[in-house]
């Protein structure tokens, strides 16, 4: 738990000081080592708000990130369903 | 036998747990869509603030400390080189603001006033920590900023519009942006074409063969004042094609801009004179 809430510090600075590309890896790092990591859509919902403007539509998603956020977490915790750990 | 059954009662669990979150998303998805995003967004830009300007002070102590430890002959050399660059520039820019005054009296003659004011905004973040290619500035509505605003840089390139706006910082979503058009025209004569952005300050356009273009030749945004999207940076004529591809370009680095300038338009210029 404290190495999650570590991490989950270290990803919300990248995500002002950083480029995009390191705050993704770093909070994907986070998907795939901690379970039910939801805080990767909170980062995504936070890059929404501070980096999109308000009418922009990415090829007509108007949510884009938090789209690919959510499909990301869903398909990671869809694989970890089948994945049994000792 | 029993850890199967164990398990399937775990991946039931865990099926009922997604569609919860499913539902979640959903609902904040609507939530955003229409309530929150001025909130929680103003919210964000408060705290990145704060981020950025003690960011803007270390990068700053940073610089300087390199320059410090940097050899005197690198320095010598970068000193020349800049020299250089100074006298060109200021040769070119004789013609040029000949020309410009030119333009304007020729306009004037016409009661065309091609004027705006223009409000310098510092850049807080650059297009590489946005995952969208947009730009944070430092002005917002207490400075008058309002959405759809253009912003310019330096030589007459409008880089893109105001699309957010807080109270002391903005948004600014540039031309070049994936998924963003631009109407524009090229060549002598000004052919109307739709510029797609491609992310990171380039653009690129298609346009028939015959059409006689140049590299370097800039990109016209139709407008009273002159305005430019970028250059012509690369032509592709490949062979059996009835199509040119053409890439255009910002010539500055849009990565590490610092100031641009917001573009007020003074709507009833014309009308006062």
């Amino acid at each position: 738990m404290r190495w999650r809430v570590l991490w989950n510090i270290v990803v919300f600075i990248l995500l002002f000081i950083a480029p995009f590309w390191l705050t993704f890896l770093a909070a994907f790092a986070g998907l795939v080592f901690f379970p039910r990591y939801i805080e990767f859509v909170f980062i995504a919902l936070c890059a929404e708000f501070l980096y999109r403007g308000q009418d922009y539509h990415f090829f007509g998603i108007m949510l884009p990130l938090i789209a690919i956020a959510f499909g990301l977490f869903i398909i990671t915790e869809t694989l970890r369903m089948y994945v049994r750990r000792r | 036998m029993i850890t199967s059954f164990r398990h399937d009662n775990k991946i039931r669990r865990k099926k009922r747990q997604m569609l919860w979150y499913f539902l979640a998303f959903f609902v904040i998805l609507f939530l955003l869509r229409f309530f929150l995003f001025d909130v929680l967004g103003a919210l964000s830009h408060s705290i990145g603030i704060r981020i950025w300007g003690v960011q803007s002070v270390f990068s700053q102590w940073i610089s300087g400390a390199r320059m410090l430890i940097a050899s005197k002959e690198s320095l010598a050399r970068e000193n020349q080189r800049l020299h250089d660059t100074i006298d060109m520039m200021t040769l070119e820019s004789y013609s040029r603001d000949a020309l410009r005054a030119e333009n304007e009296d020729f306009k004037k003659k016409f009661n065309r006033y091609p004027e705006r004011e223009l409000l310098l905004a510092r850049v807080l973040t650059s297009p590489a920590r946005s995952p969208y290619d947009t730009l944070i500035i430092d002005a917002g509505s207490e400075h008058g900023i309002v959405k759809g605003m253009a912003v310019m840089s330096d030589g007459d390139f409008t880089i893109g519009t105001v699309t957010s706006v807080f109270k002391r910082s903005a948004a600014v979503t540039l031309y070049s942006s994936p998924g963003s058009t631009l109407d524009v025209t090229v060549g002598t004569s000004s052919i109307p074409v739709i510029l797609y952005g491609d992310g990171g300050g380039n653009f690129h356009f298609t346009l028939p063969r015959g059409i006689d273009l140049s590299v370097n030749d800039l990109v016209d945004i139709p407008a009273l004042a002159p305005s430019y999207a970028g250059v012509i940076e690369a032509i592709s004529r490949p062979e059996g094609s009835s199509f040119q591809f053409v890439h255009v370009k910002m010539p500055l680095n849009i990565y590490q801009i610092k100031w641009v300038y917001v573009v007020a338009p003074l709507l009833n210029a014309n009308a006062r004179k």
